[in-house]
């Protein structure tokens, strides 16, 4: 087997279990965000913190050992443009504020027959390569090009500074993850998805992170080729969406990445839960302004996404696992849009459901 | 009644044009790709002067590229000759044709290179069709081509290289070979490939260096010999098949075109 083939398969592998966790668990920062901003109670985004702790941790001695170099990564490029990367977050987060879930979410729901997740996917997949290298790709280039920045500093340097900084955002973030909520979770009116107790949530927390330092071990260890390179990178659900509706229609003139298997992957292991688990079931739209609302989170998502260079996994974990200036920049931005939907839109989260 | 009737005839006038425009459309959708389009190699004076009178086949040699390519500075091309009669190749040339250097690589070979199935990637500067011309032994040209879009130029992104890694030769060579069957040979050099065109941090524009040629012989009999340009991209890679004829050693030898050269070399067992 070559080492592409292993990377695809590995991929898959990746994408059934982070399917099947997000099925059982409903990991979810939009979730989270909504519980600690409503104060609705409820761990997700005690979760998200432990999943972003472990993703750090596995991460750096990875690097620290020396198996996988992310320096190679998208999120540590040397030139980066100062406007695309907040504008691009904040998009993403609003627009994951109207869709009530990310791409990584919508991809869970998917599996488990929630159509609108699957017009949130199409809207972002499409948007996502409009602005890469569509109608908009020229003016997304004309601007990045404009407002590039070229830092010194793309992350915290190497030897103790870092070690220190990953020690001490680790301890942080495990902190918050282990706090219990003092609020009882309320059940959301008209909420479909069961209420996940502290253990399941927090699990699910963990399972996702591995999967993310699993990532960067397929792609950069297991895939390393001097001869014929692969992209070193890990889980992210903005551009990957994009290319699995891309290949299914380009596939006589376009090789699978890891990406698509791992978005493949993703559905499929959703799929397999819900049916063990006999959820399945065909959900849609209520009404036609709730259609259009997450076809704007779906857009939104994909072209933010692509201006911020990664999603909430994408940005919020992988990339902020290697600690990147960058990614720092685009997680905050992602929260700044999340709250900007959440205050405009507060009470319709709250009741409606993904 | 009359327009009743006028107007039953002008809709079925109308319904034959849109018929007969449907109908050609879908004929034209049927008919084989080459026919649609103009050859691209016959408007390129270099593919031209190097088919010359040469009798011209369509068929014979397969492109493999990406429909689109998002960074032109690193595509991967695939060429293989799926000739059924088993013409051999002597010599093929790569081109791509709306670069600012449209050759992109030489390659002549020797007698043991039996099957051509060669791995590389280029540079390009833009979308366009790539075109492949291969001379057989017996005087004939195939030519193929295959179209690419390529979103961001491959020709002036700055090269990120570090000097002290270049001219770092890597190959890889099975561990024993068959006589007579054919076995993949990699070979590598890190190289940054500077077009010139480039522009780095501070502004600058680095002359063009490159590694001009390639060159692999089995106890110093030509296999392979190549004629790199700037149009190839960074870190020079080539996968061929070879099928060994005798036991020996291989020799591989870069050189830049400044002069600089790097050997290598590997023992071949045939088992």
């Amino acid at each position: 087997m070559s080492h592409i083939e292993l990377v695809l398969w590995a991929g898959l592998a990746i994408g059934l279990v982070f399917g099947a966790c997000g099925q059982v668990t409903g990991f979810c920062l939009q979730r989270g965000l909504v519980q600690h901003w409503s104060d609705t109670g409820g761990h997700k985004l005690q979760a998200f913190a432990l999943a972003l702790a472990v993703a750090l941790l596995g991460t750096q001695a990875l690097a620290y050992l020396g198996m996988v170099d992310l320096g190679q990564s998208l999120y540590l490029m040397p030139r980066y443009s100062w406007l695309l990367l907040p504008l691009g977050g904040m998009m993403f987060g609003y627009g994951m504020g109207l869709a009530n879930g990310c791409g990584a979410r919508a991809l869970v729901l998917l599996g488990s027959g929630n159509l609108r997740s699957l017009v949130v996917l199409l809207c972002l997949g499409i948007s996502a390569y409009m602005t890469l290298t569509g109608v908009l790709g020229p003016v997304r280039m004309a601007l990045a090009e404009s407002t590039t920045l070229s830092p010194a500093l793309l992350t915290v340097p190497a030897g103790w500074p870092r070690t220190l900084v990953v020690l001490i955002a680790a301890t942080a973030l495990l902190a918050f993850a282990l706090r219990r909520s003092t609020v009882h979770e309320v059940a959301d009116a008209g909420h479909a998805a069961a209420q996940t107790g502290r253990f399941t949530d927090l699990a699910g927390g963990l399972i996702i992170g591995l999967l993310v330092v699993a990532g960067w071990f397929v792609t950069g260890w297991l895939g390393n080729d001097d001869f014929e390179p692969l992209p070193v990178i890990s889980l992210t659900f903005v551009a990957p969406v994009g290319d699995v509706i891309q290949y299914a229609m380009l596939a006589t003139g376009m090789s699978l990445r890891f990406g698509i298997a791992v978005v493949a992957g993703v559905v499929l292991g959703s799929l397999l839960l819900t049916m063990l688990r006999r959820e399945y079931r065909l959900q849609g739209f209520d009404a036609p302004h709730q259609m259009l609302r997450y076809i704007l989170g779906g857009s939104l998502m994909g072209a933010g996404g692509a201006l911020a260079l990664g999603c909430s996994i994408g940005q919020g974990l992988t990339g902020l696992s290697t600690l990147s200036f960058s990614s720092m920049i685009s997680a905050l931005a992602i929260l700044a849009g999340a709250r900007m939907a959440w205050s405009h839109w507060h009470r319709k989260t709250l009741q409606g459901s993904a | 009644m009359s327009s009743n009737t006028d107007h039953a005839l002008l809709l079925s006038s109308k319904r034959r044009q849109i018929l007969g425009l449907a109908g050609a459309g879908l004929l034209g959708l049927l008919a084989p790709h080459t026919v649609l389009s103009a050859p691209v190699w016959r408007q390129l004076e270099a593919a031209r002067n190097s088919v010359g009178n040469a009798t011209v086949l369509e068929e014979g040699l397969h492109l493999t590229l990406h429909l689109v390519a998002e960074d032109g500075s690193s595509v991967p091309l695939g060429i293989k000759s799926n000739a059924l009669d088993n013409t051999s190749i002597k010599r093929l040339e790569i081109f791509a044709p709306a670069n600012p250097t449209a050759e992109v690589a030489v390659f002549e070979f020797g007698p043991d290179i039996k099957t051509i199935n060669l791995a590389t990637r280029i540079r390009l500067s833009e979308s366009q069709t790539v075109v492949a011309v291969a001379h057989t032994e017996d005087g004939r040209a195939i030519v193929a081509e295959r179209p690419v879009r390529v979103t961001v130029s491959g020709c002036v992104a700055p090269a990120q290289s570090d000097p002290s890694a270049e001219m770092q030769a890597r190959v890889r060579v099975p561990k024993s070979w068959s006589a007579d069957t054919p076995s993949e040979v990699l070979t590598m050099i890190s190289h940054p490939m500077v077009t010139g065109l480039a522009e780095d941090a501070s502004g600058n524009r680095p002359p063009a260096r490159i590694i001009e040629t390639f060159q692999a012989t089995l106890n110093g009999q030509p296999l392979l010999r190549a004629r790199y340009f700037r149009s190839l991209a960074a870190n020079p890679y080539l996968k061929f098949d070879l099928t060994p004829s005798q036991e020996g050693e291989l020799q591989f030898q870069w050189v830049e075109d400044t002069g600089r050269t790097v050997k290598h070399s590997e023992p071949l067992r045939l088992a």
